[in-house]
Protein backbone atom coordinates (compact mmCIF):
# COMPACT_ATOMS: atom_id res chain seq x y z
CA UNK A 1 0.00 0.00 0.00
CA UNK A 2 2.94 2.34 0.71
CA UNK A 3 3.85 2.50 -2.98
CA UNK A 4 0.34 3.47 -4.20
CA UNK A 5 0.50 6.50 -6.50
CA UNK A 6 -2.28 8.89 -7.58
CA UNK A 7 -2.25 9.80 -11.27
CA UNK A 8 -4.60 12.24 -13.02
CA UNK A 9 -6.80 11.11 -15.95
CA UNK A 10 -8.17 14.52 -16.95
CA UNK A 11 -11.01 16.07 -14.94
CA UNK A 12 -13.16 12.92 -14.97
CA UNK A 13 -10.68 10.27 -13.87
CA UNK A 14 -8.26 9.46 -11.06
CA UNK A 15 -5.95 6.49 -11.42
CA UNK A 16 -4.65 4.88 -8.27
CA UNK A 17 -1.67 2.71 -9.13
CA UNK A 18 -0.94 0.16 -6.43
CA UNK A 19 2.57 -0.92 -7.35
CA UNK A 20 3.95 2.26 -8.81
CA UNK A 21 4.36 0.48 -12.13
CA UNK A 22 2.36 2.86 -14.29
CA UNK A 23 4.42 5.76 -12.99
CA UNK A 24 7.82 4.08 -13.02
CA UNK A 25 8.48 4.17 -16.80
CA UNK A 26 10.05 0.78 -16.84
CA UNK A 27 9.42 -2.18 -19.06
CA UNK A 28 10.57 -4.51 -16.32
CA UNK A 29 7.34 -6.05 -15.11
CA UNK A 30 6.92 -6.29 -11.36
CA UNK A 31 7.18 -9.75 -9.84
CA UNK A 32 4.05 -11.87 -9.99
CA UNK A 33 3.40 -11.65 -6.25
CA UNK A 34 3.72 -7.84 -6.29
CA UNK A 35 1.37 -7.67 -9.26
CA UNK A 36 -1.15 -10.00 -7.68
CA UNK A 37 -1.11 -8.05 -4.41
CA UNK A 38 -1.77 -4.82 -6.38
CA UNK A 39 -4.62 -6.44 -8.28
CA UNK A 40 -6.22 -7.62 -5.04
CA UNK A 41 -5.86 -4.18 -3.48
CA UNK A 42 -7.46 -2.60 -6.56
CA UNK A 43 -10.41 -4.99 -6.49
CA UNK A 44 -10.82 -4.72 -2.74
CA UNK A 45 -10.89 -0.90 -2.81
CA UNK A 46 -13.22 -0.99 -5.81
CA UNK A 47 -15.69 -3.21 -3.92
CA UNK A 48 -15.46 -0.96 -0.88
CA UNK A 49 -16.08 2.23 -2.88
CA UNK A 50 -18.92 0.62 -4.84
CA UNK A 51 -20.61 -0.22 -1.55
CA UNK A 52 -20.14 3.34 -0.23
CA UNK A 53 -21.43 4.77 -3.50
CA UNK A 54 -24.51 2.54 -3.29
CA UNK A 55 -25.12 3.60 0.31
CA UNK A 56 -24.73 7.30 -0.59
CA UNK A 57 -21.63 7.66 1.57
CA UNK A 58 -19.41 9.06 -1.18
CA UNK A 59 -20.43 11.52 -3.91
CA UNK A 60 -19.48 12.02 -7.50
CA UNK A 61 -18.03 8.61 -8.41
CA UNK A 62 -19.55 7.53 -11.74
CA UNK A 63 -17.70 4.27 -12.37
CA UNK A 64 -14.93 2.09 -10.95
CA UNK A 65 -12.61 0.11 -13.22
CA UNK A 66 -9.97 -2.18 -11.71
CA UNK A 67 -6.91 -2.63 -13.94
CA UNK A 68 -4.10 -5.18 -13.68
CA UNK A 69 -2.38 -3.20 -10.88
CA UNK A 70 -4.57 -0.11 -10.56
CA UNK A 71 -8.04 1.28 -9.97
CA UNK A 72 -9.50 3.95 -12.27
CA UNK A 73 -12.08 6.07 -10.47
CA UNK A 74 -14.36 7.85 -12.96
CA UNK A 75 -15.88 10.97 -11.40
CA UNK A 76 -18.16 13.89 -12.21
CA UNK A 77 -16.33 17.20 -11.67
CA UNK A 78 -19.70 18.92 -11.12
CA UNK A 79 -20.28 16.77 -8.02
CA UNK A 80 -16.81 16.35 -6.52
CA UNK A 81 -13.13 17.11 -7.17
CA UNK A 82 -9.97 15.05 -7.48
CA UNK A 83 -8.58 16.65 -4.34
CA UNK A 84 -11.69 15.86 -2.33
CA UNK A 85 -11.77 12.25 -3.56
CA UNK A 86 -8.07 11.74 -2.80
CA UNK A 87 -8.59 12.95 0.77
CA UNK A 88 -11.68 10.78 1.28
CA UNK A 89 -10.12 7.66 -0.24
CA UNK A 90 -6.72 8.02 1.45
CA UNK A 91 -8.52 8.19 4.79
CA UNK A 92 -10.53 5.14 3.87
CA UNK A 93 -7.42 3.19 2.84
CA UNK A 94 -5.64 3.91 6.10
CA UNK A 95 -8.55 2.45 8.07
CA UNK A 96 -9.79 -0.10 5.54
CA UNK A 97 -10.44 -3.56 6.74
CA UNK A 98 -9.58 -6.06 4.04
CA UNK A 99 -12.66 -6.07 1.86
CA UNK A 100 -12.99 -9.28 -0.13
CA UNK A 101 -11.16 -9.11 -3.45
CA UNK A 102 -12.54 -12.40 -4.71
CA UNK A 103 -16.14 -12.88 -5.80
CA UNK A 104 -16.39 -16.22 -3.98
CA UNK A 105 -17.74 -17.87 -7.14
CA UNK A 106 -16.37 -20.69 -9.27
CA UNK A 107 -17.48 -21.58 -12.79
CA UNK A 108 -17.04 -25.00 -14.38
CA UNK A 109 -16.97 -24.16 -18.07
CA UNK A 110 -17.30 -26.63 -20.96
CA UNK A 111 -14.88 -26.32 -23.88
CA UNK A 112 -14.81 -28.11 -27.23
CA UNK A 113 -11.11 -28.18 -28.18
CA UNK A 114 -9.39 -28.24 -31.57
CA UNK A 115 -10.70 -28.89 -35.09
CA UNK A 116 -12.64 -26.03 -36.72
CA UNK A 117 -13.38 -24.23 -33.45
CA UNK A 118 -9.76 -24.22 -32.23
CA UNK A 119 -7.82 -23.51 -35.44
CA UNK A 120 -4.56 -22.66 -33.64
CA UNK A 121 -4.33 -25.79 -31.46
CA UNK A 122 -1.85 -27.53 -33.80
CA UNK A 123 0.32 -24.42 -34.05
CA UNK A 124 0.26 -23.87 -30.29
CA UNK A 125 1.37 -27.49 -29.89
CA UNK A 126 4.22 -27.00 -32.38
CA UNK A 127 5.42 -23.74 -30.81
CA UNK A 128 5.34 -25.09 -27.27
CA UNK A 129 6.86 -28.45 -28.24
CA UNK A 130 3.88 -30.32 -26.82
CA UNK A 131 1.34 -32.64 -28.42
CA UNK A 132 -2.16 -31.18 -29.01
CA UNK A 133 -3.52 -33.57 -26.36
CA UNK A 134 -0.92 -32.33 -23.88
CA UNK A 135 -1.82 -28.68 -24.63
CA UNK A 136 -5.45 -29.52 -23.76
CA UNK A 137 -4.44 -31.38 -20.60
CA UNK A 138 -2.37 -28.43 -19.40
CA UNK A 139 -5.09 -25.93 -20.28
CA UNK A 140 -7.52 -27.97 -18.19
CA UNK A 141 -5.11 -28.36 -15.28
CA UNK A 142 -5.24 -25.03 -13.47
CA UNK A 143 -8.04 -23.12 -11.84
CA UNK A 144 -7.96 -19.67 -13.45
CA UNK A 145 -9.05 -16.29 -12.11
CA UNK A 146 -10.95 -13.47 -13.85
CA UNK A 147 -8.28 -10.85 -13.12
CA UNK A 148 -9.91 -7.88 -14.83
CA UNK A 149 -12.68 -7.55 -17.37
CA UNK A 150 -12.72 -5.89 -20.78
CA UNK A 151 -12.21 -4.95 -23.45
CA UNK A 152 -15.58 -6.12 -24.79
CA UNK A 153 -18.77 -6.43 -22.70
CA UNK A 154 -18.51 -9.54 -20.55
CA UNK A 155 -15.00 -10.58 -21.58
CA UNK A 156 -12.32 -11.14 -19.00
CA UNK A 157 -8.59 -11.71 -18.75
CA UNK A 158 -8.22 -15.12 -17.06
CA UNK A 159 -4.85 -15.47 -15.33
CA UNK A 160 -3.11 -18.55 -13.98
CA UNK A 161 -2.66 -20.54 -17.21
CA UNK A 162 0.12 -23.16 -17.05
CA UNK A 163 3.42 -21.34 -17.81
CA UNK A 164 4.35 -23.79 -20.58
CA UNK A 165 1.44 -22.44 -22.66
CA UNK A 166 2.62 -18.81 -22.53
CA UNK A 167 2.83 -17.49 -26.10
CA UNK A 168 2.61 -13.98 -27.57
CA UNK A 169 -0.50 -12.94 -29.52
CA UNK A 170 -0.59 -13.90 -33.21
CA UNK A 171 1.57 -11.51 -35.25
CA UNK A 172 -1.35 -10.86 -37.63
CA UNK A 173 -4.68 -10.59 -35.77
CA UNK A 174 -7.71 -12.22 -37.38
CA UNK A 175 -10.37 -9.86 -38.69
CA UNK A 176 -13.09 -12.25 -37.56
CA UNK A 177 -13.05 -14.39 -34.43
CA UNK A 178 -16.36 -16.18 -33.75
CA UNK A 179 -18.21 -15.63 -30.47
CA UNK A 180 -17.30 -18.21 -27.83
CA UNK A 181 -13.76 -18.82 -29.12
CA UNK A 182 -11.29 -19.68 -26.36
CA UNK A 183 -7.91 -18.03 -26.90
CA UNK A 184 -4.59 -18.10 -25.09
CA UNK A 185 -1.80 -15.50 -25.07
CA UNK A 186 0.68 -14.01 -22.57
CA UNK A 187 -0.05 -16.65 -19.94
CA UNK A 188 -3.75 -15.78 -20.01
CA UNK A 189 -6.97 -17.15 -21.46
CA UNK A 190 -9.85 -15.16 -22.87
CA UNK A 191 -13.24 -16.14 -24.27
CA UNK A 192 -14.65 -13.90 -27.01
CA UNK A 193 -18.10 -12.61 -25.92
CA UNK A 194 -19.01 -11.48 -29.46
CA UNK A 195 -17.87 -12.01 -33.03
CA UNK A 196 -14.98 -9.55 -33.26
CA UNK A 197 -11.46 -9.07 -34.59
CA UNK A 198 -8.79 -10.62 -32.36
CA UNK A 199 -5.20 -11.77 -32.09
CA UNK A 200 -5.27 -14.52 -29.45
CA UNK A 201 -4.31 -18.13 -30.30
CA UNK A 202 -7.61 -19.99 -30.63
CA UNK A 203 -7.67 -23.49 -29.15
CA UNK A 204 -11.38 -24.17 -28.61
CA UNK A 205 -14.88 -22.86 -28.11
CA UNK A 206 -17.29 -22.42 -25.19
CA UNK A 207 -20.99 -22.93 -26.05
CA UNK A 208 -22.53 -20.52 -23.51
CA UNK A 209 -22.23 -16.81 -24.41
CA UNK A 210 -20.47 -14.63 -21.82
CA UNK A 211 -22.77 -11.77 -22.78
CA UNK A 212 -26.40 -12.00 -23.85
CA UNK A 213 -28.64 -8.91 -23.49
CA UNK A 214 -31.69 -11.24 -23.52
CA UNK A 215 -30.63 -12.86 -20.23
CA UNK A 216 -31.85 -11.68 -16.82
CA UNK A 217 -28.17 -11.17 -16.00
CA UNK A 218 -26.59 -10.34 -19.36
CA UNK A 219 -22.98 -10.72 -18.15
CA UNK A 220 -21.72 -14.00 -16.65
CA UNK A 221 -18.38 -13.08 -15.09
CA UNK A 222 -17.52 -10.82 -12.18
CA UNK A 223 -13.94 -9.75 -11.47
CA UNK A 224 -12.45 -12.28 -9.06
CA UNK A 225 -14.49 -15.25 -10.33
CA UNK A 226 -12.62 -18.57 -10.49
CA UNK A 227 -12.82 -20.67 -13.64
CA UNK A 228 -12.10 -24.37 -14.23
CA UNK A 229 -12.53 -25.75 -17.74
CA UNK A 230 -13.68 -29.26 -18.68
CA UNK A 231 -13.57 -30.89 -22.11
CA UNK A 232 -16.76 -31.71 -24.03
CA UNK A 233 -17.45 -33.35 -27.39
CA UNK A 234 -19.37 -31.95 -30.32
CA UNK A 235 -22.71 -33.53 -29.31
CA UNK A 236 -22.52 -31.94 -25.84
CA UNK A 237 -21.48 -28.63 -27.39
CA UNK A 238 -24.58 -28.66 -29.62
CA UNK A 239 -26.83 -29.63 -26.71
CA UNK A 240 -25.51 -26.81 -24.49
CA UNK A 241 -25.68 -24.31 -27.34
CA UNK A 242 -29.37 -25.15 -27.81
CA UNK A 243 -29.93 -24.79 -24.06
CA UNK A 244 -28.92 -21.10 -24.27
CA UNK A 245 -31.56 -20.12 -26.80
CA UNK A 246 -34.01 -17.32 -25.95
CA UNK A 247 -31.89 -16.00 -23.09
CA UNK A 248 -31.81 -19.29 -21.12
CA UNK A 249 -28.76 -19.97 -18.95
CA UNK A 250 -27.73 -23.62 -18.47
CA UNK A 251 -24.75 -22.87 -16.19
CA UNK A 252 -24.48 -21.41 -12.74
CA UNK A 253 -21.45 -20.69 -10.59
CA UNK A 254 -20.61 -22.68 -7.50
CA UNK A 255 -20.34 -20.58 -4.34
CA UNK A 256 -16.99 -21.39 -2.78
CA UNK A 257 -17.30 -19.37 0.39
CA UNK A 258 -13.67 -18.33 -0.16
CA UNK A 259 -13.36 -14.58 -0.34
CA UNK B 1 -47.66 3.02 -32.86
CA UNK B 2 -45.91 6.20 -34.04
CA UNK B 3 -42.80 5.58 -36.06
CA UNK B 4 -39.91 7.26 -37.81
CA UNK B 5 -38.83 5.76 -41.14
CA UNK B 6 -35.35 6.21 -42.55
CA UNK B 7 -35.59 6.35 -46.34
CA UNK B 8 -31.80 6.69 -46.35
CA UNK B 9 -29.92 6.33 -43.06
CA UNK B 10 -26.63 7.91 -44.13
CA UNK B 11 -23.28 6.26 -43.33
CA UNK B 12 -22.47 5.55 -39.65
CA UNK B 13 -25.77 6.96 -38.31
CA UNK B 14 -26.91 5.64 -34.95
CA UNK B 15 -29.17 6.22 -31.96
CA UNK B 16 -27.32 7.92 -29.10
CA UNK B 17 -28.07 9.34 -25.69
CA UNK B 18 -25.80 10.29 -22.79
CA UNK B 19 -24.38 6.74 -22.71
CA UNK B 20 -24.31 4.04 -20.06
CA UNK B 21 -22.23 4.31 -16.96
CA UNK B 22 -21.42 2.17 -13.95
CA UNK B 23 -20.71 -1.14 -15.74
CA UNK B 24 -17.24 -0.54 -17.14
CA UNK B 25 -15.72 -3.00 -14.67
CA UNK B 26 -17.67 -5.66 -16.61
CA UNK B 27 -16.36 -4.42 -19.96
CA UNK B 28 -19.55 -2.51 -20.85
CA UNK B 29 -18.34 0.61 -22.63
CA UNK B 30 -19.90 4.03 -22.09
CA UNK B 31 -20.83 5.10 -25.60
CA UNK B 32 -23.19 8.05 -26.03
CA UNK B 33 -23.31 11.09 -28.30
CA UNK B 34 -19.95 12.33 -29.60
CA UNK B 35 -21.27 15.88 -29.11
CA UNK B 36 -23.07 15.92 -25.77
CA UNK B 37 -23.68 19.68 -25.98
CA UNK B 38 -25.64 19.07 -29.18
CA UNK B 39 -27.59 16.19 -27.61
CA UNK B 40 -28.73 18.32 -24.66
CA UNK B 41 -29.66 21.28 -26.81
CA UNK B 42 -31.44 19.24 -29.50
CA UNK B 43 -33.57 17.51 -26.88
CA UNK B 44 -34.47 20.80 -25.15
CA UNK B 45 -35.58 22.23 -28.51
CA UNK B 46 -38.25 19.51 -28.87
CA UNK B 47 -39.30 19.39 -25.21
CA UNK B 48 -37.57 16.07 -24.39
CA UNK B 49 -35.61 15.14 -21.28
CA UNK B 50 -32.12 16.43 -22.17
CA UNK B 51 -30.40 13.05 -22.35
CA UNK B 52 -33.12 11.22 -24.31
CA UNK B 53 -32.15 9.07 -27.30
CA UNK B 54 -31.75 10.94 -30.58
CA UNK B 55 -30.26 10.34 -34.04
CA UNK B 56 -26.54 10.96 -34.39
CA UNK B 57 -25.58 11.51 -38.02
CA UNK B 58 -21.90 11.13 -38.77
CA UNK B 59 -21.86 12.25 -42.38
CA UNK B 60 -25.41 13.36 -43.15
CA UNK B 61 -27.14 12.24 -46.33
CA UNK B 62 -30.11 11.17 -44.21
CA UNK B 63 -33.74 11.27 -45.38
CA UNK B 64 -36.65 10.44 -43.09
CA UNK B 65 -40.36 10.86 -42.35
CA UNK B 66 -42.65 10.33 -39.36
CA UNK B 67 -46.07 8.66 -39.14
CA UNK B 68 -47.64 11.49 -37.15
CA UNK B 69 -46.65 15.16 -36.67
CA UNK B 70 -43.63 15.61 -34.38
CA UNK B 71 -41.29 18.43 -33.43
CA UNK B 72 -37.79 17.82 -34.78
CA UNK B 73 -34.55 19.71 -34.16
CA UNK B 74 -30.99 19.78 -35.43
CA UNK B 75 -27.93 20.71 -33.34
CA UNK B 76 -24.15 20.42 -33.32
CA UNK B 77 -22.92 22.60 -36.16
CA UNK B 78 -22.52 26.33 -36.80
CA UNK B 79 -23.43 25.94 -40.47
CA UNK B 80 -24.91 22.54 -41.40
CA UNK B 81 -28.69 22.43 -41.69
CA UNK B 82 -31.63 20.23 -42.68
CA UNK B 83 -34.35 20.74 -45.27
CA UNK B 84 -38.02 19.99 -44.64
CA UNK B 85 -40.01 19.20 -47.76
CA UNK B 86 -43.77 19.58 -47.16
CA UNK B 87 -46.39 17.36 -48.76
CA UNK B 88 -47.04 20.05 -51.38
CA UNK B 89 -43.34 20.09 -52.35
CA UNK B 90 -42.51 23.34 -50.60
CA UNK B 91 -39.05 23.35 -48.98
CA UNK B 92 -37.97 25.16 -45.82
CA UNK B 93 -34.62 25.15 -44.09
CA UNK B 94 -34.19 23.89 -40.54
CA UNK B 95 -31.02 25.63 -39.31
CA UNK B 96 -28.79 24.21 -36.59
CA UNK B 97 -30.08 25.16 -33.13
CA UNK B 98 -33.75 25.27 -34.12
CA UNK B 99 -36.80 23.04 -34.06
CA UNK B 100 -39.78 22.81 -36.41
CA UNK B 101 -42.84 20.63 -36.84
CA UNK B 102 -42.45 17.71 -39.22
CA UNK B 103 -45.91 16.80 -40.50
CA UNK B 104 -47.01 13.36 -41.57
CA UNK B 105 -46.32 13.12 -45.29
CA UNK B 106 -43.42 15.61 -45.10
CA UNK B 107 -39.77 14.62 -45.40
CA UNK B 108 -36.70 15.78 -43.56
CA UNK B 109 -33.40 15.68 -45.43
CA UNK B 110 -29.93 16.36 -44.00
CA UNK B 111 -27.43 17.08 -46.79
CA UNK B 112 -23.90 15.66 -46.43
CA UNK B 113 -22.24 17.44 -43.49
CA UNK B 114 -19.62 20.02 -44.43
CA UNK B 115 -18.77 21.71 -41.16
CA UNK B 116 -19.08 19.34 -38.19
CA UNK B 117 -18.36 15.60 -37.96
CA UNK B 118 -21.74 14.86 -36.40
CA UNK B 119 -25.10 16.49 -35.89
CA UNK B 120 -27.92 15.41 -33.61
CA UNK B 121 -31.51 15.16 -34.84
CA UNK B 122 -33.88 14.99 -31.87
CA UNK B 123 -37.51 13.92 -32.27
CA UNK B 124 -40.25 14.92 -29.85
CA UNK B 125 -40.99 11.88 -27.67
CA UNK B 126 -37.65 10.19 -28.37
CA UNK B 127 -37.42 6.51 -29.29
CA UNK B 128 -39.32 3.66 -27.69
CA UNK B 129 -36.45 1.17 -27.53
CA UNK B 130 -35.44 -1.16 -24.69
CA UNK B 131 -32.66 0.41 -22.61
CA UNK B 132 -29.62 -1.69 -21.70
CA UNK B 133 -28.07 -0.62 -18.38
CA UNK B 134 -30.21 2.51 -18.49
CA UNK B 135 -29.28 3.67 -21.98
CA UNK B 136 -30.37 3.24 -25.60
CA UNK B 137 -26.98 4.44 -26.95
CA UNK B 138 -25.58 2.33 -29.78
CA UNK B 139 -22.04 0.96 -29.60
CA UNK B 140 -21.91 -1.00 -32.83
CA UNK B 141 -18.46 -2.55 -32.18
CA UNK B 142 -19.77 -4.12 -28.99
CA UNK B 143 -23.23 -4.77 -30.47
CA UNK B 144 -24.87 -2.80 -27.65
CA UNK B 145 -28.03 -0.72 -27.50
CA UNK B 146 -29.93 1.19 -30.18
CA UNK B 147 -31.65 -0.98 -32.76
CA UNK B 148 -30.28 -4.54 -32.27
CA UNK B 149 -26.87 -3.08 -31.35
CA UNK B 150 -26.18 -1.94 -34.89
CA UNK B 151 -25.83 1.17 -37.01
CA UNK B 152 -28.97 2.41 -38.73
CA UNK B 153 -29.75 1.20 -42.25
CA UNK B 154 -31.92 2.35 -45.14
CA UNK B 155 -35.54 1.36 -44.56
CA UNK B 156 -35.29 1.08 -40.77
CA UNK B 157 -38.53 1.89 -38.97
CA UNK B 158 -37.99 3.20 -35.44
CA UNK B 159 -40.76 3.24 -32.80
CA UNK B 160 -41.25 6.67 -31.24
CA UNK B 161 -42.08 7.44 -27.62
CA UNK B 162 -45.26 9.31 -26.66
CA UNK B 163 -45.39 12.93 -27.79
CA UNK B 164 -46.02 15.76 -25.35
CA UNK B 165 -49.70 16.42 -24.66
CA UNK B 166 -49.37 20.09 -25.56
CA UNK B 167 -48.19 20.99 -29.02
CA UNK B 168 -44.93 22.91 -28.91
CA UNK B 169 -44.03 26.01 -30.86
CA UNK B 170 -40.82 25.93 -32.95
CA UNK B 171 -37.96 26.97 -30.69
CA UNK B 172 -34.48 28.37 -31.23
CA UNK B 173 -31.20 28.80 -29.44
CA UNK B 174 -30.25 32.47 -28.98
CA UNK B 175 -26.61 31.86 -29.88
CA UNK B 176 -25.07 28.95 -31.79
CA UNK B 177 -21.42 29.79 -31.13
CA UNK B 178 -21.58 26.92 -28.61
CA UNK B 179 -21.28 24.64 -31.69
CA UNK B 180 -17.89 26.04 -32.70
CA UNK B 181 -14.85 23.82 -33.13
CA UNK B 182 -11.66 24.43 -31.20
CA UNK B 183 -8.13 24.28 -32.60
CA UNK B 184 -6.69 24.61 -29.11
CA UNK B 185 -7.49 21.52 -27.07
CA UNK B 186 -6.77 21.68 -23.36
CA UNK B 187 -5.48 18.56 -21.65
CA UNK B 188 -4.12 17.34 -18.33
CA UNK B 189 -0.82 15.45 -18.67
CA UNK B 190 -0.79 11.86 -17.49
CA UNK B 191 -1.51 9.26 -16.33
CA UNK B 192 1.59 7.79 -18.08
CA UNK B 193 3.39 10.97 -19.16
CA UNK B 194 6.58 9.90 -17.35
CA UNK B 195 6.94 7.07 -19.88
CA UNK B 196 7.82 9.58 -22.61
CA UNK B 197 11.14 11.28 -23.36
CA UNK B 198 11.64 14.99 -22.64
CA UNK B 199 11.71 15.55 -26.41
CA UNK B 200 8.30 13.83 -26.76
CA UNK B 201 6.85 16.15 -24.08
CA UNK B 202 8.20 19.18 -25.93
CA UNK B 203 6.89 17.96 -29.31
CA UNK B 204 3.48 17.05 -27.91
CA UNK B 205 2.75 20.58 -26.68
CA UNK B 206 4.47 22.58 -29.45
CA UNK B 207 3.48 20.68 -32.61
CA UNK B 208 0.51 21.03 -34.88
CA UNK B 209 -1.42 17.73 -34.99
CA UNK B 210 -3.35 16.84 -38.13
CA UNK B 211 -6.75 15.18 -37.75
CA UNK B 212 -6.56 12.15 -40.06
CA UNK B 213 -9.49 10.46 -41.84
CA UNK B 214 -9.08 7.59 -39.36
CA UNK B 215 -11.75 9.03 -37.16
CA UNK B 216 -14.78 7.27 -35.75
CA UNK B 217 -16.83 6.92 -32.58
CA UNK B 218 -14.01 4.95 -30.94
CA UNK B 219 -11.16 7.36 -31.54
CA UNK B 220 -9.43 10.12 -33.52
CA UNK B 221 -6.02 9.26 -34.93
CA UNK B 222 -3.66 12.24 -35.19
CA UNK B 223 -0.58 12.70 -37.38
CA UNK B 224 2.55 14.67 -36.51
CA UNK B 225 6.10 14.12 -35.29
CA UNK B 226 6.71 10.71 -33.68
CA UNK B 227 6.58 10.80 -29.88
CA UNK B 228 9.25 8.55 -28.41
CA UNK B 229 8.89 6.43 -25.31
CA UNK B 230 11.74 6.07 -22.82
CA UNK B 231 11.52 2.28 -22.92
CA UNK B 232 8.18 0.87 -24.03
CA UNK B 233 4.68 1.80 -25.22
CA UNK B 234 3.08 -1.12 -23.41
CA UNK B 235 1.77 -1.04 -19.86
CA UNK B 236 -0.23 -3.48 -17.77
CA UNK B 237 -3.82 -2.78 -18.85
CA UNK B 238 -5.64 -0.07 -16.94
CA UNK B 239 -8.93 1.84 -17.26
CA UNK B 240 -9.54 4.49 -19.90
CA UNK B 241 -11.61 7.70 -19.80
CA UNK B 242 -13.14 9.49 -22.78
CA UNK B 243 -10.44 11.91 -23.98
CA UNK B 244 -7.46 9.68 -23.06
CA UNK B 245 -4.61 10.28 -25.50
CA UNK B 246 -2.97 6.91 -26.13
CA UNK B 247 0.38 6.73 -27.87
CA UNK B 248 1.24 3.27 -29.20
CA UNK B 249 4.68 2.23 -30.45
CA UNK B 250 4.44 4.20 -33.71
CA UNK B 251 4.44 7.46 -31.69
CA UNK B 252 1.22 8.83 -33.24
CA UNK B 253 -1.48 9.83 -30.73
CA UNK B 254 -5.00 8.40 -30.73
CA UNK B 255 -7.64 10.32 -28.76
CA UNK B 256 -10.12 7.86 -27.28
CA UNK B 257 -13.70 9.00 -27.93
CA UNK B 258 -17.14 7.80 -26.73
CA UNK B 259 -16.91 4.17 -27.89
CA UNK B 260 -13.45 3.72 -26.33
CA UNK B 261 -12.74 0.32 -24.88
CA UNK B 262 -12.99 0.12 -21.09
CA UNK B 263 -9.35 -0.88 -20.51
CA UNK B 264 -6.19 -0.74 -22.60
CA UNK B 265 -2.49 -1.50 -22.53
CA UNK B 266 -0.92 1.54 -24.22
CA UNK B 267 0.74 4.49 -22.51
CA UNK B 268 -1.41 7.60 -22.21
CA UNK B 269 0.40 10.91 -22.53
CA UNK B 270 -2.49 13.17 -21.50
CA UNK B 271 -6.27 13.46 -21.26
CA UNK B 272 -8.46 16.00 -23.09
CA UNK B 273 -10.51 17.94 -20.53
CA UNK B 274 -14.26 17.25 -20.52
CA UNK B 275 -15.14 20.86 -21.47
CA UNK B 276 -13.22 20.47 -24.76
CA UNK B 277 -14.54 17.06 -25.84
CA UNK B 278 -17.50 18.39 -27.84
CA UNK B 279 -15.47 21.11 -29.66
CA UNK B 280 -12.87 18.41 -30.44
CA UNK B 281 -15.54 16.00 -31.71
CA UNK B 282 -16.51 18.63 -34.34
CA UNK B 283 -12.98 18.85 -35.81
CA UNK B 284 -12.96 17.31 -39.27
CA UNK B 285 -10.14 15.46 -41.06
CA UNK B 286 -7.72 17.88 -42.69
CA UNK B 287 -7.92 20.36 -39.81
CA UNK B 288 -5.22 20.49 -37.19
CA UNK B 289 -5.05 21.19 -33.48
CA UNK B 290 -2.61 22.05 -30.74
CA UNK B 291 -2.60 20.83 -27.16
CA UNK B 292 -2.38 23.18 -24.21
CA UNK B 293 -1.59 21.84 -20.74
CA UNK B 294 -3.82 22.70 -17.78
CA UNK B 295 -3.84 21.29 -14.25
CA UNK B 296 -6.49 18.85 -13.05
CA UNK B 297 -7.92 21.65 -10.84
CA UNK B 298 -8.09 24.08 -13.80
CA UNK B 299 -9.83 21.38 -15.84
CA UNK B 300 -12.44 20.91 -13.11
CA UNK B 301 -13.05 24.67 -13.01
CA UNK B 302 -13.45 24.64 -16.82
CA UNK B 303 -16.05 21.85 -16.51
CA UNK B 304 -18.09 23.90 -14.03
CA UNK B 305 -17.82 27.06 -16.15
CA UNK B 306 -18.90 25.10 -19.21
CA UNK B 307 -21.94 23.78 -17.35
CA UNK B 308 -22.89 27.27 -16.15
CA UNK B 309 -22.65 28.56 -19.71
CA UNK B 310 -24.82 25.68 -20.93
CA UNK B 311 -27.47 26.32 -18.25
CA UNK B 312 -27.64 30.00 -19.26
CA UNK B 313 -27.92 29.05 -22.92
CA UNK B 314 -30.66 26.46 -22.32
CA UNK B 315 -32.62 29.02 -20.29
CA UNK B 316 -32.44 31.43 -23.24
CA UNK B 317 -34.20 29.07 -25.67
CA UNK B 318 -37.16 31.00 -27.09
CA UNK B 319 -39.87 30.70 -29.78
CA UNK B 320 -38.64 31.23 -33.35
Amino acid sequence: MTSAVWLPAGDTGLLLDFCGFASAATDVLPDDDVRLAALRQARSLSACLAEMKEAGKIDGITDLVPGMTSLLIHYDPLLTSAQHLKTQISLLMSSQKNAPSSSGRRWHLPVLYGSDVGPDLEEVARRTGLSPAEVITRHLANELEVAIMGFLPGSGYLTGVDASLSLPRRSAPRTHVPQGSVGIAMGQTTIYPLDSPGGWNLIGKMPVPLFDPARAEPIMFRPGDRVKFFQIDEAEFTRLKQATEGGAMPLSPEMTGQR
Amino acid sequence: MSTLTLITAGPYSSIQDKGRTGQQALGVLEGGAMDRDALRIANHLVGNEENAGALELFMGGTRLFVSEPRMVSLAGSTADHAVIRAKNGEETQLPSGQSACLDAGAELFVPPLRHANTVIIAIEGGFDLPPLYGSVATSANAKLGGLDGRLLADGDILPLGPAAALSLAPLMLSDITIFEKSEIIRCVTGPQDVWFTAEAHHLFFTSEWAITPQLNRMGFRLAGPALSHKTSADILSDGIVCGSIQVPGDGQPIIMMRDHQTTGGYTKMATVISADLAPLARMRPGLSLRFRAVSQEEAEVAARQKDDKMQTLLASICPV
